[in-house]
């Protein structure tokens, strides 16, 4: 198999953070504040807490099959079709978040970059680029991402961080002027920010050392992001405020572009966030094709899963053509956000009921 | 008609049949001179085929078919005067030192002493030749034709004794070699002023003469199926792990190459031979080694290069100085940092300049734009092609640098720099930002510590500026990310070529402290942890 | 061994023929072939120009009118040889008319093969007569646009827009970047309104807030930037503040850093004395009690006697200090007054109130957010408490 070293903790938060943190960061303050409004901190931490159970549940499903990867215990549970339609749906599912990712970040690059450049252009570079590093297994793309993990998000975090310069505490108050209701509903739009491990998890666990605090570390990197995105969103809010934030499509860029101070050079941090940002969505990308092209080889029981990667290509790409107009592309992405969320909170608690009876079945058996 | 032609040029028919016999023995010739020539080229002595025998004229006969075409072997013939039996030497004139010879081995055998019958009754002809007579200081037996060859070829010499099968060869080499230098490479301030040159014993001298240990293990080999290149693996027993090693020495003898050059012996240990990043780092440094060596690492010293290689090295391997270690910790990590800074500009300063100046000046503050576009006015290139021009112009006159003779070698800065430069900006051929940029440029390649590091980011300058002509800083940022998708797939015998900067684990945490900055000395107690050295701590104590 | 070597070939290859036909370079635009323009002047289309003039300024759209007259200034970029002659000018001017303003750019790209680049705008200044017609449907272009940065500069000018990027200024520096840095000076002296950027302004739009804009004015080789043309919710600007206005609306806006106050000195009263200030620390606060909203401004001023005009009085004498602060105080409440009144007047409210009464009783602002500006507003009455300390005068006693 490709994968046969062992991924540390430390590789597996890597991982994880950059599954995390992708193309969203751009356009997600918008969904959220669109009904949070100022709250969307809140929002955020709410989803935190979700996302932490809905990890703590796909944790506990692995372990119950700790040589298997989800490809083959959803089979063991639900039978081999069953299952299969199972992981189809899975796949799928992470199809369309590449893909839904893939088009924010075309959009943004054909906006902020390259204004006439063709988008499929764009997308083929970037992908081309993805199914290269791909091809080379497990070891090389943990490697590239804690590269680029040391030096995107060192570089990422002080051209946030520059934007508390512009910081308006008036657009944070007031706190729960709306009661509770848009802050929860906030946070269900917030879930594909936090989207991946998850699904992730279940492919990499049989290569983990140090099983048994696996929850502890994705509670550490859930506690990461939560971080980074509650200084992104809110540095965003502060400086736009709640109507403006939710008016602009791309507002985390838009905001970084009132940040001038004359005659310091420091201007048009907008610029370079969007070009740091590229190698931010770039591990991102990478993750969710290993992943999915992974899974797929693991389901048609593939010897390797470079040609499937491959594939991947073309299939992205049409995808990501797919929606003809920005409203469909949002309403897609409304509904992939909630099919995310279905699957985390509702068909993996599911998995884990099954699994424990199955376990439960099976000690009444060798009891008997 | 037709019948008329064979009559009438009845001679010129002969003419033509001779001149066919005629092409045909010469074809025979051809053909024979060529399976001659063949021969001539197949002919190689294997010295294999011979044995030693008892006959002294016999060996001799043998030695000198072996060494026929050679004029520097020297055959001296000459009677042991205590045993009464005749016995020669053979060595190379140019590579032997005559002293040891005239000395220790001639006049002590043809000197008679009333004690050699004793010696005849202790011990055999050979063996009291060897331990009672010859005052040399290494001489050993040896049995095997091929094995006297190659130690005479480096410049020992044999002794053969008639009625013995068995010849003495005596350890007698010198070798005119340079003395030791400053490394002309790897200048430093405060580093020892010593460098290693084209001799294997002397380099091996300058590791000793550093690592005062019984566990510095130097295990020799040879390498090279015709010319065998005498190759020592130096390193630390309990420290460097022994897979490494092993891996070390299992690439060595993979070596198939007929005669190996040996200051491109790196080459032949890559493990991927088509990148262009440098997977084994070479050092003229003593000092350099011997700190690899400390941290658990390998080195390969070659006889006839100057240049010692390490293995594994990694990428940030390349960044790093004596220097570093001799400064005070704060200069020397910021200096290191600068290293980097200027390794990144290196590669990406070009590319830079085009995609900022012609897809995004919103990059730029206004004033900047301003200047900039000001000083471009007039320039009859697009900024790719003037920095393609530049580009080309920087690296003929690097190449020009070093290729000519140090005496005008300030003639090639004078007209480059001043010139070209200047007369091109004037004529408004180019810029004068870029060429600040291309200026920058050059002299971020040469604070790069290591030559061969510049090397590929020199090459990977245009295919970057390609991309940020095609696609500005998205083409830009994706040459980027490619080449850190490929040095993550590199490895350097077997360790990731980007190591302590992609630690494993927590544990391997540790060893950031001397990869992008440095820590005191007193701080860094632990080797580094990719290397999996056996015995991991530096510092004892506590 | 092979395979691999031959799918890593192939892909290298690939990649090498992207970029080799990606080398269409859709985007690129050397740097000196792009327009940079500097600022922007929106003035109605006068319709007195010539026959041939006027062609040379039609933009043709196929609906709307021949409204506006947009003026485009660009930097000249000069060879080094030339910099000697500094009287010519430091600018190119384009301009044409319609009523889109991106059908009107595109115009302009037919008399200039500069590609126009808003990444550089500073300034945007409006004509009176626009403003006062209102900008909301102007502004929407200059929103929209990619490449139009948040810290645009907006103005409105009593005259004709065009007149101020035409001037030839004293400075040799493009008219637009040396209104832009004008602005950097709004803290020494606030007789002009701060943050006129687009952001702002946008930010208002969407909150259907009143906003202001400080007035640029031009007269022979000069420019001035002083008060404040005032813009209600529908983006027309209804009015203008005087420099005293300026001063206290910022004071309420909690925006004041510096400034200058010239007060009677009060050993003489036929002389003056001026306190500048350098700490301020103001707030203001909503009380709602019942139905009743009132507000509370309370203020520290801390600052020095600049100036002390009456000879011979000492300066650190307790009496004077004393008085002199309670001069100055008198003097803000009453520019915070006039003000605040001037805004009931004009039924505006440019200085965040109704942002701090939404903040302290969002409940309450939500049943008259629609009738804050017009009738709640008027009605709330203002408490003033100012405390001025005279730190020190400064050199002498």
């Amino acid at each position: 198999m490709e994968l046969n070293r062992w991924v540390s903790p430390l590789q597996f938060m890597v991982i994880t953070i950059n599954t995390m943190i992708g193309a969203n960061l751009l356009t997600l303050p918008r969904t959220i504040v669109a009904t949070a409004k100022q709250d969307m901190w809140m929002s955020i931490l709410v989803t935190s807490v979700l996302f932490a159970v809905s990890f703590r549940i796909a944790a506990a499903l692995a372990a119950y099959f700790p040589n298997h990867t989800s490809i083959e215990y959803h089979r063991i549970l639900l039978g081999r079709f069953f299952g299969n339609i199972l992981n189809l749906i899975m796949l799928t599912l992470m199809l369309a978040v590449t893909a839904q990712f893939i088009r924010i970040f075309r959009i943004a690059v054909k906006i902020f970059l390259l204004d006439l450049t063709p988008s499929q252009v764009i997308v083929f570079i970037f992908l081309a680029l993805a199914v290269y590093a791909a091809q080379h297994g497990l070891g090389p793309i943990i490697r590239v991402q804690q590269l680029l993990f040391l030096f995107s998000y060192s570089l990422f975090i002080m051209l946030i961080l520059l934007g508390v310069l512009e910081v308006e505490r008036e657009h944070y108050s007031p706190m729960l002027a709306d009661g509770i209701k848009p802050v929860l509903q906030g946070s269900l739009n917030c879930w594909t920010a936090y989207s991946g491990p998850e699904l992730i998890i279940g492919f990499l666990y049989p290569y983990l050392v140090q099983r048994e605090r696996i929850t502890r570390y994705g509670l550490i990197v859930i506690g990461a992001v939560t971080i980074i995105y509650v200084l992104i969103y809110g540095i965003t809010l502060g400086i736009l405020g709640a109507a403006e934030t939710a008016d602009l499509l791309i507002p985390t860029v838009m905001a970084y572009r009132s940040i001038e101070i004359p005659d310091t050079f420091i201007e048009r941090i907008d610029g370079y966030l969007m070009i740091v940002w590229i190698a931010i969505c770039f591990t991102s990308l990478l993750n969710w094709l290993y992943f999915i092209g992974f899974g797929a080889a693991r389901m048609l029981k593939l010897e390797s899963s470079r040609a499937a990667m491959v594939l991947l290509l073309p299939l992205i790409s049409y995808l990501v053509a797919l929606p003809p107009d920005y409203h469909s592309f949002v309403t897609a992405s409304d509904w992939i956000n909630y099919c995310s969320l279905i699957w985390g909170l509702g068909f993996m608690p599911m998995l884990l009921i099954l699994a424990w009876r199955r376990k439960a079945e099976m000690k009444q058996c060798t009891k008997d | 008609m037709q019948k008329k032609i064979p009559l009438e040029n009845e001679s010129l028919f002969t003419k033509l049949q001779n001149l066919k016999t005629l092409i045909a023995g010469a074809s025979e010739v051809k053909e024979d001179i060529e399976t001659l020539v063949r021969t001539l080229n197949e002919h190689c002595v294997e010295s294999e085929a011979y044995q030693l025998k008892t006959a002294l004229q016999v060996n001799i006969e043998h030695l000198r078919e072996i060494l026929s075409g050679s004029d520097d072997i020297q055959f001296r013939e000459f009677w042991i005067v205590p045993f009464q039996v005749k016995a020669a030497i053979v060595f190379l004139e140019g590579m032997i030192d005559q002293g040891i010879i005239n000395e220790h081995i001639i006049e002590k055998l043809t000197a008679s002493r009333s004690s050699h019958k004793f010696c005849l009754e202790q011990l055999a002809l050979i063996d009291s030749i060897r331990n009672i007579i010859l005052t040399a200081a290494s001489v050993t037996k040896e049995d095997s034709m091929e094995a006297i060859i190659s130690r005479i070829l480096s410049g020992d010499a044999a002794l053969f004794i008639d009625t013995v099968n068995t010849a003495l060869v005596i350890a007698t080499r010198k070798v005119e070699f340079r003395a030791v230098a400053e490394p002309e490479t790897e200048a430093e301030v405060l580093g020892p002023r010593d460098g290693f040159t084209e001799e294997l014993r002397v380099n091996i001298t300058l590791i000793r003469r550093r690592i005062i240990n019984p566990n510095l293990i130097i295990k020799k080999q040879h390498i090279g199926i015709r010319s065998k290149a005498e190759v020592a693996v130096v390193y630390l027993r309990g420290i460097a792990n022994f897979k490494l090693i092993h891996e070390v020495e299992k690439r060595l003898k993979n070596i198939t190459l007929d005669i190996p050059a040996p200051s491109g012996m790196h080459n032949l240990l890559e493990d991927k031979p088509f990148s262009i990043f440098p997977t084994v780092m070479s050092t003229e440094r003593p000092d350099k080694l011997a700190a690899a060596l400390a941290e658990g690492k390998a080195g390969i010293l070659v006889d006839g290069t100057p240049f010692c290689y390490i293995a594994p090295s990694t990428f940030p391997d390349f960044f790093k100085a004596g220097d570093d270690y001799y400064e005070k910790w704060l200069p020397a990590a910021l200096i290191r940092i600068t290293r980097y800074a200027a390794a990144f500009f290196a590669l990406t300063m070009p590319a830079l300049y085009v995609a900022v100046t012609s897809f995004h000046p919103g990059l730029l503050p206004t004033p900047l734009v301003l200047t900039i576009g000001t000083s471009r006015e007039g320039v009859p290139f697009p900024a790719f092609v003037e920095a393609l021009i530049m580009e080309a112009l920087l690296e003929i006159m690097q190449e020009a640098g070093i290729r000519l003779p140090k005496i005008i070698g300030p003639a090639v800065s004078i007209v480059g720099g001043l010139v070209i430069g200047e007369a091109a900006v004037r004529a408004g051929l180019v810029s004068p930002p870029l060429i600040i940029v291309t200026s920058f440029t050059a002299i971020a390649t040469f604070s790069i510590s290591s030559y061969r590091l510049g090397l590929p980011l020199r090459l990977l300058r245009v295919p970057l500026m390609c991309l940020a002509a095609s696609l500005g800083m998205f083409g830009v940022m994706c040459g980027l990310l490619a080449i850190a998708v490929h040095l993550s797939i590199l490895e350097s015998f077997g360790e990731p070529y980007l190591a302590p900067l992609v630690p494993k684990s927590r544990a391997n945490l540790s060893d950031l402290k001397d990869t992008i900055v440095i820590l005191p000395a007193t701080q860094m107690v632990e080797r580094p942890d990719y290397l999996e050295p056996p015995d991991g701590k530096r510092q004892k104590g506590e | 061994m092979h395979k691999r070597l031959s799918i890593r070939l192939a892909l290298g290859i690939i990649l090498l023929l992207l970029t080799v036909t990606v080398s269409g370079c859709w985007d690129r635009k050397e740097i000196e072939n792009r327009g940079y323009v500097l600022g922007v002047a929106i003035d109605y289309a006068t319709g007195e120009h010539n026959k041939r003039k006027s062609e040379f300024l039609y933009a043709p759209q196929g609906a709307g009118q021949r409204k506006y007259l947009v003026t485009m200034q660009l930097p000249k970029f000069r060879k080094e040889a030339s910099k000697e002659i500094s009287s010519a000018q430091q600018h190119l001017i384009w301009a044409a008319e319609g009523e889109s303003m991106f059908a009107i750019t595109r115009a302009i790209n037919t008399k200039v093969y500069f590609a126009m680049f808003f990444e550089d705008i500073q300034i945007i200044i409006f004509s009176e007569a626009v403003a006062r017609e209102g900008i909301g449907s102007i502004i929407d272009f200059w929103l929209r646009d990619a490449e139009i940065r948040r810290k645009v500069k907006l103005f409105v000018t009593p005259g004709r827009a065009e007149d101020i990027l035409k001037t030839k200024l004293q400075v040799e520096e493009v008219n637009s970047m040396f209104i832009a840095k004008l602005t950097q000076n709004v803290n020494k002296s606030p007789y002009f309104v701060s943050k006129p950027v687009i952001g702002e302004i946008s930010e208002a739009m969407r909150d259907k807030r009143s906003f202001v804009m400080p007035l640029v004015m031009v007269e022979e080789k000069e420019v001035k930037l002083t008060r404040a043309a005032v813009f209600n919710k529908q983006q027309k600007m209804i009015g203008e503040f005087d420099e005293f206005e300026v001063y206290g609306a910022k004071l309420l806006k909690r925006e004041l850093k510096q400034g200058v106050i010239v007060v009677p000195n009060p050993s003489d009263t036929k002389r003056i004395a001026v306190f500048e200030l350098y700490e301020a620390d103001i707030e203001v606060k909503p009380h709602l009690a019942g139905d009743k909203l009132r507000f509370l401004v309370e203020a520290k001023f801390t600052g020095t006697l600049a100036e002390n005009q009456a000879a011979g009085q000492d300066a650190l004498d307790p009496v004077f200090t004393k008085a002199i602060e309670q001069a100055v105080a008198a003097e803000y409440t009453r520019l915070v007054n006039k003000a605040y009144i001037k805004q009931q007047d004009l039924k505006v409210e440019v200085c965040g109130l109704g942002k701090l009464v939404y903040n302290k009783y969002p409940q309450y602002w939500k049943s008259i957010k629609e009738r804050w500006e017009e009738e709640i507003f008027p009605q709330t009455p203002l408490d003033i408490k100012i405390k001025v300390t005279v730190r020190r005068p400064v050199l002498k006693r």
